[in-house]
C-alpha cells in the first residue's frame, strides 16, 4: 500500500516536473542575468514548489503532533486527533519519498486548551487546503484537499461529541 | 480535463439529489428530526453544488450532463439505514470532489476542495467516524 502511495505521488511529480518543463523556454521563466548568454546549463536549479509545499505539511502536522503530545489528559480522548495527524505524517513521508528529511520538533508553546486546540487545527486545516489549490501536481493537491477534509471530519466529530 | 471532470462531478450531484430526495421522503421530520434536518441541509447542499457545475459546464461552452432517468437506491428501512446511505452517498461525494482536485486548477480547484470538505463533514453528521483520508482511501 505504501509503494502505491509514493508510486502515484511520484509519478504524479514527474507529470508536474514534465510541464515546468514546457513552460521554461518561454514567457513565464525568469530572465536571465546580464552576460550569462542564457545559457540554461549555468542556472541553478528552480526550488520545487510541491517539495516546498511537502515540506510545509510536514511541519504543520509535526506542529500539532507535538502540541497534542503535550497537551493534557482528555484534550484528546482515545488519541483520535493524534492517530490522524500520525496517519498524515505517514502519508507525507510516503509521498516525500528517499528525499524526505527529519524534522525538528516544534515547541509546543501555549498550554493547550479546548478552544486553543480548535483554533490550531482549524487554522492547519484551512493552510493544507490552501497548499491544496496552490499544488501544481494533482495527486499532491488531491492528498492536501483530502488531509484538510479529515481534520475537518475530526473537528466536526470533536464539536459532536463535546457539544 | 477540467470539463471532463466537471462532468464527472455533475453526475454525481445528478445521483445524490435522486437519493437525498428519496431519504428525505423516508425520513420522518417528527419523529427524527435531527436527521431530517441533516438529510434537507445535504439536499439543499448538492441542488446548490449542481447548480455550480450547470452554470461553469456551460461557461465552458459544454453540453452538462443529464441526470438519469432512475438510480440505483440504498435499501433504508430504518433511520439508521438512511443515516448509513446519506453517510455512504457522501463518501462517494468526497471520492468523487478528491478527483476533481486532482484534475482542475485555480478556482474550479478551490471550489472542489471545499467540497470535499463538506462532504467529509456531512459523513460526520450522518454518523460515520471520521477517517484519515475523506475522498482519498487509498491514502489511508
Amino acid at each position: 500500500m505504501k509503494a502505491t502511495r509514493r508510486a502515484v505521488v511520484a509519478a504524479s511529480g514527474a507529470a508536474a516536473l514534465g510541464l515546468a518543463g514546457c513552460t521554461s523556454d518561454g514567457s513565464t521563466s525568469t530572465p536571465p542575468p546580464p552576460g550569462s548568454g542564457g545559457s540554461s546549463a549555468t542556472e541553478p536549479p528552480a526550488a520545487d514548489p510541491d517539495q516546498i509545499a511537502l515540506d510545509r505539511a510536514v511541519a504543520i502536522t509535526t506542529d500539532l503532533l507535538v502540541a497534542l503530545d503535550g497537551a493534557p489528559p482528555g484534550l484528546d480522548p482515545a488519541g483520535r486527533l493524534a492517530a490522524l495527524h500520525t496517519a498524515h505524517l505517514g502519508a507525507l513521508h510516503d509521498a516525500m519519498g528517499a528525499s524526505a528529511t527529519p524534522t525538528a520538533p516544534v515547541p509546543a508553546g501555549l498550554r493547550l486548551t479546548p478552544a486553543r486546540l480548535r483554533r490550531r487545527e482549524l487554522r492547519a486545516q484551512g493552510e493544507l487546503a490552501r497548499l491544496a489549490v496552490d499544488a501544481e501536481s494533482g495527486a499532491l493537491a488531491r492528498m492536501f484537499a483530502s488531509m484538510s477534509g479529515g481534520i475537518a471530519a475530526a473537528i466536526a466529530d470533536r464539536d459532536r461529541v463535546t457539544g | 480535463m477540467t470539463v471532463e471532470a466537471l462532468q464527472t462531478a455533475l453526475a454525481a450531484e445528478h445521483a445524490a439529489l435522486y437519493v437525498y430526495g428519496v431519504l428525505g421522503a423516508r425520513t420522518s421530520e417528527s419523529g427524527t428530526p435531527a436527521l431530517f434536518a441533516e438529510v434537507t441541509s445535504a439536499y439543499a447542499t448538492h441542488r446548490a453544488q449542481r447548480d455550480v457545475l450547470t452554470r461553469r459546464l456551460l461557461d465552458e461552452g459544454a453540453e452538462p450532463t443529464p441526470a438519469s432517468p432512475t438510480y440505483e437506491l440504498p435499501a433504508t428501512p430504518t433511520a439508521v439505514g438512511v443515516a448509513r446511505a446519506a453517510a455512504d452517498l457522501e463518501a462517494g461525494c468526497a471520492e468523487t470532489y478528491a478527483y476533481v482536485v486532482a484534475n482542475t486548477a485555480g478556482d474550479d480547484r478551490h471550489w472542489a476542495v471545499e467540497a470535499v470538505t463538506g462532504a467529509a463533514v456531512r459523513q460526520v453528521a450522518f454518523g460515520r467516524p471520521p477517517g484519515p483520508f475523506p475522498g482519498a482511501p487509498d491514502l489511508a
